[in-house]
Protein backbone atom coordinates (compact mmCIF):
# COMPACT_ATOMS: atom_id res chain seq x y z
CA UNK A 1 0.00 0.00 0.00
CA UNK A 2 1.54 3.04 -1.33
CA UNK A 3 1.50 6.94 0.55
CA UNK A 4 1.18 9.91 -1.36
CA UNK A 5 2.87 13.56 -0.17
CA UNK A 6 1.62 16.69 1.07
CA UNK A 7 5.35 18.31 0.34
CA UNK A 8 6.68 22.16 1.33
CA UNK A 9 10.33 22.66 0.70
CA UNK A 10 12.05 26.35 1.17
CA UNK A 11 15.64 27.58 0.92
CA UNK A 12 16.39 31.39 2.38
CA UNK A 13 20.19 33.13 2.55
CA UNK A 14 19.10 33.95 5.69
CA UNK A 15 20.34 37.48 7.53
CA UNK A 16 24.07 37.61 7.17
CA UNK A 17 25.52 35.58 4.36
CA UNK A 18 25.67 36.63 1.12
CA UNK A 19 25.35 33.75 -0.95
CA UNK A 20 22.98 30.51 -0.28
CA UNK A 21 25.20 27.39 -0.56
CA UNK A 22 22.35 25.37 0.82
CA UNK A 23 20.77 23.33 -2.34
CA UNK A 24 17.79 21.36 -2.18
CA UNK A 25 15.64 18.97 -4.28
CA UNK A 26 12.14 17.32 -4.37
CA UNK A 27 11.60 14.17 -6.56
CA UNK A 28 8.40 13.30 -6.00
CA UNK A 29 8.24 10.48 -8.98
CA UNK A 30 11.40 8.95 -7.67
CA UNK A 31 10.30 9.37 -3.94
CA UNK A 32 13.47 11.32 -3.25
CA UNK A 33 13.83 14.33 -0.91
CA UNK A 34 17.51 16.29 -0.18
CA UNK A 35 19.21 18.68 1.49
CA UNK A 36 23.07 19.95 1.57
CA UNK A 37 24.55 22.36 3.02
CA UNK A 38 27.34 23.19 0.99
CA UNK A 39 30.92 24.91 2.92
CA UNK A 40 34.43 26.24 1.14
CA UNK A 41 35.92 29.02 0.24
CA UNK A 42 34.67 31.33 -2.37
CA UNK A 43 31.83 29.87 -3.77
CA UNK A 44 33.17 26.41 -3.61
CA UNK A 45 30.60 25.47 -0.78
CA UNK A 46 27.49 26.34 -3.33
CA UNK A 47 29.13 24.16 -6.31
CA UNK A 48 29.81 21.66 -3.64
CA UNK A 49 25.83 20.90 -2.62
CA UNK A 50 24.96 21.27 -6.46
CA UNK A 51 27.05 19.00 -7.37
CA UNK A 52 25.63 16.36 -4.44
CA UNK A 53 21.81 17.35 -5.82
CA UNK A 54 22.51 16.79 -9.32
CA UNK A 55 24.64 14.09 -8.77
CA UNK A 56 22.42 11.60 -6.63
CA UNK A 57 19.20 12.77 -8.88
CA UNK A 58 20.65 11.34 -11.89
CA UNK A 59 22.05 8.82 -10.20
CA UNK A 60 18.68 7.44 -8.97
CA UNK A 61 16.82 8.40 -11.78
CA UNK A 62 17.78 5.26 -14.04
CA UNK A 63 17.57 1.89 -12.12
CA UNK A 64 20.06 0.47 -14.05
CA UNK A 65 22.70 2.23 -12.46
CA UNK A 66 25.61 -0.24 -11.38
CA UNK A 67 25.27 -0.04 -7.71
CA UNK A 68 29.05 1.26 -6.19
CA UNK A 69 30.81 0.05 -3.20
CA UNK A 70 30.24 -2.41 -0.92
CA UNK A 71 26.25 -4.38 -0.74
CA UNK A 72 25.13 -3.99 3.15
CA UNK A 73 22.75 -6.56 3.57
CA UNK A 74 21.11 -5.41 6.27
CA UNK A 75 18.93 -2.53 4.46
CA UNK A 76 17.01 -2.78 1.81
CA UNK A 77 17.87 -2.76 -2.58
CA UNK A 78 16.93 1.11 -2.46
CA UNK A 79 18.59 1.46 0.55
CA UNK A 80 21.91 0.47 -0.96
CA UNK A 81 20.60 2.16 -4.01
CA UNK A 82 21.13 5.65 -2.27
CA UNK A 83 23.93 5.20 -0.39
CA UNK A 84 25.66 4.40 -3.72
CA UNK A 85 24.73 7.94 -4.66
CA UNK A 86 26.18 9.26 -2.01
CA UNK A 87 29.44 7.43 -2.48
CA UNK A 88 29.76 8.44 -5.74
CA UNK A 89 28.67 12.22 -4.96
CA UNK A 90 31.86 11.86 -2.62
CA UNK A 91 34.48 11.15 -5.37
CA UNK A 92 32.62 13.47 -7.63
CA UNK A 93 33.56 16.31 -5.11
CA UNK A 94 36.61 15.12 -4.34
CA UNK A 95 37.97 14.70 -7.36
CA UNK A 96 36.57 18.48 -8.46
CA UNK A 97 38.54 19.83 -5.33
CA UNK A 98 41.78 17.55 -6.32
CA UNK A 99 41.28 19.20 -9.87
CA UNK A 100 40.67 23.09 -9.33
CA UNK A 101 42.69 24.58 -6.93
CA UNK A 102 39.91 27.33 -5.63
CA UNK A 103 37.69 24.57 -5.13
CA UNK A 104 40.24 22.47 -3.19
CA UNK A 105 38.48 21.38 0.48
CA UNK A 106 35.40 22.05 -0.53
CA UNK A 107 32.51 19.80 1.17
CA UNK A 108 29.08 19.36 1.66
CA UNK A 109 26.50 17.90 4.18
CA UNK A 110 23.71 15.63 2.69
CA UNK A 111 20.33 14.51 4.50
CA UNK A 112 18.58 12.26 1.84
CA UNK A 113 15.35 10.27 2.20
CA UNK A 114 14.23 7.55 -0.60
CA UNK A 115 10.93 6.36 0.16
CA UNK A 116 9.48 3.40 -1.89
CA UNK A 117 6.22 1.96 -1.02
CA UNK A 118 6.29 2.54 2.94
CA UNK A 119 9.89 2.15 3.32
CA UNK A 120 12.03 4.62 4.41
CA UNK A 121 15.57 4.52 3.49
CA UNK A 122 17.51 7.62 5.30
CA UNK A 123 21.16 8.68 4.57
CA UNK A 124 22.88 11.71 5.84
CA UNK A 125 26.73 13.27 6.43
CA UNK A 126 27.44 16.09 8.55
CA UNK A 127 24.96 17.88 10.76
CA UNK A 128 21.73 18.46 8.22
CA UNK A 129 19.46 16.36 10.19
CA UNK A 130 15.79 14.64 9.67
CA UNK A 131 13.04 14.65 12.02
CA UNK A 132 9.88 12.74 12.21
CA UNK A 133 6.61 14.06 13.80
CA UNK A 134 4.47 10.85 14.59
CA UNK A 135 1.55 12.23 16.82
CA UNK A 136 2.87 15.20 18.88
CA UNK A 137 6.26 14.11 19.20
CA UNK A 138 9.17 15.25 17.58
CA UNK A 139 12.33 12.87 16.66
CA UNK A 140 15.36 13.25 15.71
CA UNK A 141 16.35 10.35 12.91
CA UNK A 142 19.88 11.21 12.75
CA UNK A 143 22.66 12.39 14.77
CA UNK A 144 24.80 15.39 13.73
CA UNK A 145 28.32 14.44 12.80
CA UNK A 146 29.45 17.24 14.72
CA UNK A 147 32.43 17.87 17.69
CA UNK A 148 29.47 19.25 19.99
CA UNK A 149 27.58 16.13 19.17
CA UNK A 150 30.33 13.99 19.86
CA UNK A 151 30.98 15.93 23.11
CA UNK A 152 27.51 15.88 24.04
CA UNK A 153 27.54 12.01 23.84
CA UNK A 154 30.83 11.35 25.98
CA UNK A 155 29.07 13.26 28.44
CA UNK A 156 32.05 16.66 28.20
CA UNK A 157 29.44 19.32 27.61
CA UNK A 158 25.69 19.33 28.84
CA UNK A 159 23.07 20.51 26.55
CA UNK A 160 23.16 23.78 27.43
CA UNK A 161 26.47 24.37 27.29
CA UNK A 162 26.21 22.51 23.65
CA UNK A 163 23.83 25.34 22.25
CA UNK A 164 26.00 28.23 23.36
CA UNK A 165 29.20 26.22 22.19
CA UNK A 166 31.85 28.15 19.94
CA UNK A 167 32.16 24.37 18.06
CA UNK A 168 28.71 24.84 16.96
CA UNK A 169 29.20 24.92 13.04
CA UNK A 170 32.51 22.89 13.61
CA UNK A 171 31.64 18.93 12.04
CA UNK A 172 33.52 15.63 11.53
CA UNK A 173 32.47 14.56 8.40
CA UNK A 174 31.49 15.96 5.10
CA UNK A 175 31.42 14.87 1.53
CA UNK A 176 34.31 15.09 -0.39
CA UNK A 177 36.77 15.81 2.65
CA UNK A 178 38.32 12.64 1.63
CA UNK A 179 38.84 9.87 -0.53
CA UNK A 180 36.13 8.13 1.23
CA UNK A 181 33.77 8.67 3.47
CA UNK A 182 31.63 6.89 6.11
CA UNK A 183 27.70 7.20 5.48
CA UNK A 184 25.30 6.80 8.02
CA UNK A 185 22.05 4.64 6.97
CA UNK A 186 18.77 3.42 8.17
CA UNK A 187 15.64 2.88 7.47
CA UNK A 188 12.17 3.72 9.05
CA UNK A 189 8.87 1.97 8.20
CA UNK A 190 6.42 5.15 7.28
CA UNK A 191 3.26 4.95 9.20
CA UNK A 192 0.10 7.05 7.85
CA UNK A 193 0.37 10.73 8.98
CA UNK A 194 3.90 10.78 9.19
CA UNK A 195 5.83 14.18 8.68
CA UNK A 196 9.26 14.22 8.12
CA UNK A 197 11.34 16.76 7.93
CA UNK A 198 14.73 17.60 6.42
CA UNK A 199 16.64 20.54 7.17
CA UNK A 200 19.73 22.57 7.24
CA UNK A 201 21.53 23.87 10.28
CA UNK A 202 20.69 26.75 9.73
CA UNK A 203 17.36 26.31 11.12
CA UNK A 204 18.13 23.99 14.26
CA UNK A 205 20.91 26.57 15.06
CA UNK A 206 18.56 28.88 15.54
CA UNK A 207 15.33 27.68 16.57
CA UNK A 208 15.13 24.59 19.08
CA UNK A 209 12.89 21.64 18.87
CA UNK A 210 10.10 22.28 21.05
CA UNK A 211 9.53 25.53 18.50
CA UNK A 212 10.64 23.82 15.70
CA UNK A 213 7.58 21.17 16.67
CA UNK A 214 5.06 23.70 17.73
CA UNK A 215 5.32 25.71 14.43
CA UNK A 216 4.09 22.29 12.09
CA UNK A 217 1.63 21.99 14.60
CA UNK A 218 -0.12 25.13 14.32
CA UNK A 219 -0.11 24.93 10.94
CA UNK A 220 -1.79 21.88 10.73
CA UNK A 221 -2.20 20.55 7.12
CA UNK A 222 0.01 22.95 5.74
CA UNK A 223 3.29 21.48 4.90
CA UNK A 224 4.00 25.25 2.93
CA UNK A 225 2.89 27.66 5.57
CA UNK A 226 5.02 25.48 8.08
CA UNK A 227 8.01 26.04 5.94
CA UNK A 228 7.84 29.74 5.55
CA UNK A 229 7.03 29.54 9.44
CA UNK A 230 9.73 27.43 10.26
CA UNK A 231 12.28 30.08 7.83
CA UNK A 232 10.53 33.64 9.11
CA UNK A 233 11.69 32.04 13.04
CA UNK A 234 15.10 31.05 12.09
CA UNK A 235 15.72 34.88 10.14
CA UNK A 236 13.53 36.16 13.65
CA UNK A 237 16.07 35.29 15.64
CA UNK A 238 19.30 36.44 13.82
CA UNK A 239 19.23 33.93 10.28
CA UNK A 240 22.90 33.54 10.91
CA UNK A 241 22.94 31.16 8.10
CA UNK A 242 21.33 29.89 5.20
CA UNK A 243 18.13 27.99 6.30
CA UNK A 244 16.81 25.15 4.01
CA UNK A 245 13.43 22.95 5.06
CA UNK A 246 11.54 20.21 3.46
CA UNK A 247 8.45 18.80 5.08
CA UNK A 248 6.69 15.59 3.77
CA UNK A 249 3.23 15.10 5.13
CA UNK A 250 3.01 11.46 4.48
CA UNK A 251 -0.77 9.95 4.15
CA UNK A 252 -1.49 6.50 3.27
CA UNK A 253 -3.36 5.51 -0.13
CA UNK A 254 -6.95 4.72 0.33
CA UNK A 255 -7.93 1.58 0.04
CA UNK A 256 -10.85 1.43 -2.39
CA UNK A 257 -13.76 -0.88 -2.32
CA UNK A 258 -14.52 -2.53 -5.56
CA UNK A 259 -18.51 -4.26 -6.05
CA UNK A 260 -15.94 -7.70 -6.67
CA UNK A 261 -14.39 -6.80 -3.85
CA UNK A 262 -16.85 -6.29 -1.76
CA UNK A 263 -18.71 -9.63 -2.53
CA UNK A 264 -15.63 -11.34 -1.82
CA UNK A 265 -15.99 -9.31 1.65
CA UNK A 266 -19.14 -10.37 2.15
CA UNK A 267 -18.48 -13.82 2.06
CA UNK A 268 -14.84 -13.71 3.64
CA UNK A 269 -15.12 -15.50 6.61
CA UNK A 270 -15.74 -18.58 4.33
CA UNK A 271 -13.72 -17.75 1.73
CA UNK A 272 -11.27 -17.84 3.81
CA UNK A 273 -11.90 -20.90 5.09
CA UNK A 274 -11.91 -22.06 1.31
CA UNK A 275 -8.49 -20.27 0.45
CA UNK A 276 -7.06 -21.91 3.05
CA UNK A 277 -8.03 -25.19 2.03
CA UNK A 278 -7.22 -24.39 -1.80
CA UNK A 279 -3.52 -23.19 0.29
CA UNK A 280 -3.31 -26.34 1.66
CA UNK A 281 -3.75 -28.55 -1.71
CA UNK A 282 -1.40 -26.23 -3.42
CA UNK A 283 0.71 -27.28 -0.80
CA UNK A 284 0.02 -30.39 -1.38
CA UNK A 285 1.29 -30.05 -5.19
CA UNK A 286 3.84 -28.07 -4.26
CA UNK A 287 5.87 -26.27 -6.95
CA UNK A 288 6.07 -22.53 -8.73
CA UNK A 289 3.10 -23.49 -10.80
CA UNK A 290 1.00 -22.95 -8.02
CA UNK A 291 1.46 -20.68 -6.46
CA UNK A 292 2.10 -18.53 -9.44
CA UNK A 293 -1.54 -18.70 -10.52
CA UNK A 294 -2.59 -17.84 -6.77
CA UNK A 295 -0.21 -14.96 -6.80
CA UNK A 296 -2.20 -14.04 -10.20
CA UNK A 297 -5.16 -14.95 -9.82
CA UNK A 298 -5.15 -12.21 -6.50
CA UNK A 299 -3.38 -9.62 -8.33
CA UNK A 300 -5.97 -9.57 -10.99
CA UNK A 301 -9.34 -9.88 -8.61
CA UNK A 302 -8.08 -6.97 -6.70
CA UNK A 303 -7.57 -4.63 -9.82
CA UNK A 304 -10.98 -5.45 -11.06
CA UNK A 305 -12.37 -4.34 -7.71
CA UNK A 306 -10.76 -1.43 -7.77
CA UNK A 307 -12.34 -0.32 -11.18
CA UNK A 308 -15.25 -0.80 -10.19
CA UNK A 309 -15.38 1.76 -6.83
CA UNK B 1 61.49 25.34 23.43
CA UNK B 2 59.87 23.49 20.69
CA UNK B 3 62.11 22.92 17.01
CA UNK B 4 61.63 21.20 13.93
CA UNK B 5 63.54 18.75 12.57
CA UNK B 6 63.85 19.53 8.62
CA UNK B 7 64.20 15.86 7.02
CA UNK B 8 64.49 14.75 3.15
CA UNK B 9 64.01 10.88 3.24
CA UNK B 10 65.74 9.97 5.84
CA UNK B 11 68.56 12.34 5.72
CA UNK B 12 68.77 15.10 8.88
CA UNK B 13 69.01 18.16 6.79
CA UNK B 14 68.55 20.91 9.70
CA UNK B 15 67.41 21.34 13.10
CA UNK B 16 65.38 24.50 13.36
CA UNK B 17 64.50 26.32 17.17
CA UNK B 18 60.75 27.71 17.15
CA UNK B 19 61.67 31.42 18.02
CA UNK B 20 59.58 33.21 16.77
CA UNK B 21 55.71 33.52 17.28
CA UNK B 22 54.71 32.60 13.80
CA UNK B 23 57.08 30.79 11.72
CA UNK B 24 56.33 30.44 7.63
CA UNK B 25 57.39 27.77 5.64
CA UNK B 26 57.70 27.77 1.41
CA UNK B 27 60.03 28.13 -1.43
CA UNK B 28 60.75 31.75 -1.36
CA UNK B 29 63.07 33.84 0.68
CA UNK B 30 61.21 35.40 2.54
CA UNK B 31 60.16 32.32 5.19
CA UNK B 32 61.68 31.65 7.68
CA UNK B 33 62.07 27.95 6.63
CA UNK B 34 63.07 27.79 3.07
CA UNK B 35 62.72 24.58 1.30
CA UNK B 36 63.87 24.70 -2.19
CA UNK B 37 61.60 22.66 -4.26
CA UNK B 38 58.73 22.92 -6.80
CA UNK B 39 56.35 20.58 -4.84
CA UNK B 40 56.34 23.23 -2.29
CA UNK B 41 54.40 26.45 -2.86
CA UNK B 42 55.45 29.97 -2.39
CA UNK B 43 54.22 30.18 0.54
CA UNK B 44 53.19 27.00 2.18
CA UNK B 45 52.32 26.58 5.55
CA UNK B 46 52.82 28.81 9.09
CA UNK B 47 53.38 27.19 12.42
CA UNK B 48 52.01 29.73 14.98
CA UNK B 49 52.29 29.65 18.75
CA UNK B 50 49.41 29.79 20.83
CA UNK B 51 49.68 29.58 24.86
CA UNK B 52 51.75 26.70 25.24
CA UNK B 53 50.86 24.84 22.29
CA UNK B 54 51.42 25.54 18.57
CA UNK B 55 49.17 25.74 15.89
CA UNK B 56 49.75 24.14 12.19
CA UNK B 57 47.99 26.31 9.31
CA UNK B 58 48.17 25.46 5.11
CA UNK B 59 48.23 28.55 3.47
CA UNK B 60 46.12 27.30 0.65
CA UNK B 61 49.04 25.17 -0.61
CA UNK B 62 48.97 23.36 -3.92
CA UNK B 63 49.94 20.13 -2.79
CA UNK B 64 48.52 20.25 0.26
CA UNK B 65 50.26 19.82 4.11
CA UNK B 66 50.11 16.23 5.78
CA UNK B 67 50.48 15.99 9.53
CA UNK B 68 51.04 12.48 10.40
CA UNK B 69 49.56 11.63 6.44
CA UNK B 70 47.35 13.03 7.09
CA UNK B 71 45.87 16.37 4.79
CA UNK B 72 44.99 19.07 7.27
CA UNK B 73 44.10 22.74 6.95
CA UNK B 74 45.25 23.48 10.57
CA UNK B 75 45.89 21.32 13.07
CA UNK B 76 47.42 21.67 16.77
CA UNK B 77 50.78 19.74 17.19
CA UNK B 78 51.87 17.44 19.40
CA UNK B 79 55.05 16.08 19.88
CA UNK B 80 56.55 13.85 17.42
CA UNK B 81 54.15 14.67 14.72
CA UNK B 82 55.53 14.63 11.13
CA UNK B 83 54.40 17.32 8.66
CA UNK B 84 54.72 16.58 5.21
CA UNK B 85 55.44 19.61 2.96
CA UNK B 86 56.00 18.45 -0.69
CA UNK B 87 58.87 15.70 -0.43
CA UNK B 88 60.15 17.36 3.19
CA UNK B 89 59.15 16.18 6.34
CA UNK B 90 59.46 18.16 9.42
CA UNK B 91 59.68 16.85 13.02
CA UNK B 92 57.70 18.77 15.82
CA UNK B 93 59.61 18.29 18.88
CA UNK B 94 58.03 19.83 21.90
CA UNK B 95 59.57 17.82 24.73
CA UNK B 96 57.76 20.52 27.69
CA UNK B 97 54.62 19.81 26.24
CA UNK B 98 51.96 19.27 28.43
CA UNK B 99 49.82 16.79 29.09
CA UNK B 100 46.03 17.74 27.80
CA UNK B 101 43.80 18.01 30.21
CA UNK B 102 40.26 19.25 29.39
CA UNK B 103 40.06 19.53 25.61
CA UNK B 104 36.85 21.23 25.62
CA UNK B 105 38.20 24.67 25.67
CA UNK B 106 41.01 24.61 22.90
CA UNK B 107 41.10 27.98 21.05
CA UNK B 108 41.60 26.85 17.94
CA UNK B 109 40.01 30.53 16.66
CA UNK B 110 37.61 29.30 14.46
CA UNK B 111 35.75 30.84 11.54
CA UNK B 112 32.08 31.79 11.39
CA UNK B 113 31.25 29.13 8.70
CA UNK B 114 30.87 25.84 9.07
CA UNK B 115 34.78 24.20 8.74
CA UNK B 116 35.39 20.06 9.18
CA UNK B 117 37.82 18.88 11.79
CA UNK B 118 40.51 16.74 10.76
CA UNK B 119 40.34 13.27 12.68
CA UNK B 120 43.30 14.11 15.06
CA UNK B 121 42.01 17.37 16.60
CA UNK B 122 38.63 15.78 16.47
CA UNK B 123 40.16 13.32 19.20
CA UNK B 124 41.43 16.00 21.11
CA UNK B 125 37.93 17.79 21.37
CA UNK B 126 36.18 14.87 22.33
CA UNK B 127 38.63 13.64 24.99
CA UNK B 128 39.28 14.55 28.18
CA UNK B 129 42.76 13.42 28.88
CA UNK B 130 46.00 11.86 26.68
CA UNK B 131 45.80 9.20 29.44
CA UNK B 132 42.17 8.51 28.90
CA UNK B 133 42.07 4.87 30.11
CA UNK B 134 39.41 2.98 27.82
CA UNK B 135 36.19 2.71 30.39
CA UNK B 136 35.32 -0.66 31.31
CA UNK B 137 31.97 -1.36 29.71
CA UNK B 138 29.40 -3.58 30.48
CA UNK B 139 29.78 -6.82 27.89
CA UNK B 140 27.16 -5.09 25.11
CA UNK B 141 24.66 -7.73 24.52
CA UNK B 142 22.86 -7.85 20.81
CA UNK B 143 19.27 -8.39 21.23
CA UNK B 144 18.22 -11.36 18.06
CA UNK B 145 15.27 -12.28 16.62
CA UNK B 146 13.60 -14.79 14.21
CA UNK B 147 10.33 -16.06 13.04
CA UNK B 148 9.23 -19.65 12.78
CA UNK B 149 7.08 -20.56 10.58
CA UNK B 150 4.08 -22.94 12.34
CA UNK B 151 1.82 -23.56 9.26
CA UNK B 152 1.06 -22.69 6.11
CA UNK B 153 4.00 -20.76 5.06
CA UNK B 154 5.41 -21.53 1.29
CA UNK B 155 9.16 -22.31 3.08
CA UNK B 156 9.32 -23.94 6.52
CA UNK B 157 12.49 -22.29 7.05
CA UNK B 158 13.48 -20.03 10.31
CA UNK B 159 14.00 -16.68 9.10
CA UNK B 160 16.68 -14.32 11.04
CA UNK B 161 16.04 -11.09 11.52
CA UNK B 162 19.38 -9.70 10.42
CA UNK B 163 17.90 -6.94 8.40
CA UNK B 164 16.69 -3.49 9.78
CA UNK B 165 13.00 -4.27 7.96
CA UNK B 166 12.20 -7.50 7.53
CA UNK B 167 9.29 -7.77 4.70
CA UNK B 168 6.34 -9.86 4.70
CA UNK B 169 3.92 -10.37 2.67
CA UNK B 170 2.90 -11.97 -0.92
CA UNK B 171 5.42 -9.60 -3.61
CA UNK B 172 8.87 -10.35 -4.64
CA UNK B 173 10.79 -8.53 -2.52
CA UNK B 174 9.19 -10.29 0.41
CA UNK B 175 11.70 -11.62 3.02
CA UNK B 176 8.94 -14.00 4.60
CA UNK B 177 7.02 -14.95 1.41
CA UNK B 178 3.20 -15.24 2.29
CA UNK B 179 0.22 -16.72 0.23
CA UNK B 180 -3.63 -15.99 0.38
CA UNK B 181 -6.17 -14.30 -1.43
CA UNK B 182 -6.40 -11.31 0.63
CA UNK B 183 -2.66 -10.88 1.35
CA UNK B 184 -0.68 -7.66 0.47
CA UNK B 185 2.69 -7.76 -1.31
CA UNK B 186 3.75 -5.79 1.33
CA UNK B 187 1.14 -7.51 3.91
CA UNK B 188 4.12 -6.31 7.50
CA UNK B 189 6.96 -5.19 8.06
CA UNK B 190 9.28 -5.82 11.12
CA UNK B 191 11.61 -3.57 12.11
CA UNK B 192 14.91 -4.37 13.93
CA UNK B 193 15.78 -1.59 16.84
CA UNK B 194 18.66 -1.39 19.32
CA UNK B 195 15.81 -1.47 21.71
CA UNK B 196 13.18 -3.97 20.22
CA UNK B 197 11.27 -5.49 17.24
CA UNK B 198 8.56 -3.61 16.22
CA UNK B 199 5.74 -4.79 13.76
CA UNK B 200 3.50 -2.61 11.59
CA UNK B 201 0.61 -3.94 9.46
CA UNK B 202 1.25 -2.49 5.84
CA UNK B 203 -0.94 -3.04 3.37
CA UNK B 204 -3.59 -6.05 1.86
CA UNK B 205 -6.86 -7.30 3.33
CA UNK B 206 -5.75 -9.65 5.82
CA UNK B 207 -4.50 -7.81 8.83
CA UNK B 208 -1.77 -8.74 10.44
CA UNK B 209 -2.83 -10.07 14.07
CA UNK B 210 -0.43 -10.72 16.98
CA UNK B 211 -1.93 -12.93 19.87
CA UNK B 212 -4.95 -12.80 17.71
CA UNK B 213 -5.31 -8.74 17.87
CA UNK B 214 -5.06 -6.93 14.80
CA UNK B 215 -1.76 -4.74 14.97
CA UNK B 216 -2.96 -1.07 14.74
CA UNK B 217 0.29 1.23 13.30
CA UNK B 218 2.98 -0.22 14.88
CA UNK B 219 3.43 -3.03 18.30
CA UNK B 220 6.75 -4.63 19.74
CA UNK B 221 6.76 -8.04 19.47
CA UNK B 222 7.91 -10.18 22.60
CA UNK B 223 9.66 -13.59 22.77
CA UNK B 224 6.68 -16.42 21.55
CA UNK B 225 4.05 -13.94 20.38
CA UNK B 226 1.98 -15.40 17.39
CA UNK B 227 1.82 -13.69 14.39
CA UNK B 228 -1.02 -14.78 11.98
CA UNK B 229 -2.04 -13.30 8.67
CA UNK B 230 -4.19 -15.27 6.40
CA UNK B 231 -3.74 -18.67 6.46
CA UNK B 232 -0.01 -18.42 7.74
CA UNK B 233 0.67 -18.67 10.87
CA UNK B 234 4.32 -17.93 12.39
CA UNK B 235 5.79 -17.46 15.86
CA UNK B 236 8.33 -14.87 16.96
CA UNK B 237 11.59 -15.51 19.06
CA UNK B 238 14.21 -13.49 20.11
CA UNK B 239 17.32 -13.72 22.71
CA UNK B 240 20.18 -11.93 23.39
CA UNK B 241 23.88 -12.77 22.46
CA UNK B 242 26.87 -11.13 23.56
CA UNK B 243 29.27 -9.62 21.30
CA UNK B 244 31.82 -11.76 20.22
CA UNK B 245 29.92 -15.34 20.37
CA UNK B 246 28.31 -16.31 17.10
Amino acid sequence: MGFHFKIGAMTDVGKVRAINEDNFTVEENLGLFVVADGLGGQNAGEVASKMAIETIKSYLNDEKNPLVGEYKEEFSQNGNRMLSGIRLINSAIYEAGQRNSEQRGMGTTISSVLINDNVMSLAHVGDSRIYRIRGERLERLTTDHSVVEEQLKRGLITEAEAAESKYRNVITRALGAEQTIEIDVDEEVLLDRDKILLCTDGLTDMVGDEEILRMILRNGDNPRKACEGLVDVANGKGGMDNITVILLYCEKDEQKTGLLERIFLSVSSGLRKTSDAIGGLCKWKGGEASSNFWGKKGKGACKGGNGNG
Amino acid sequence: MAKLILKFRDATLQEIPITKPTVTIGRVDKNDIKIENLAVSRQHAKIMQDGDRYIMEDLNSLNGTFVNEKRVMKCILRNGDEIFVGKHTLVFIDEEEKPIEMRKDIDISLAEKTVILDTKKQRELTSQTEEEKPTIKEKPFELKGGIRIISGGVSQEDIELTKRLTIGGKGDGADITLRGFFVGKISFIISKRPNGFFITHSGGRSKTKVNDVEVERQRELKNGDIIDIGSTRMQFYSYKQSDGES
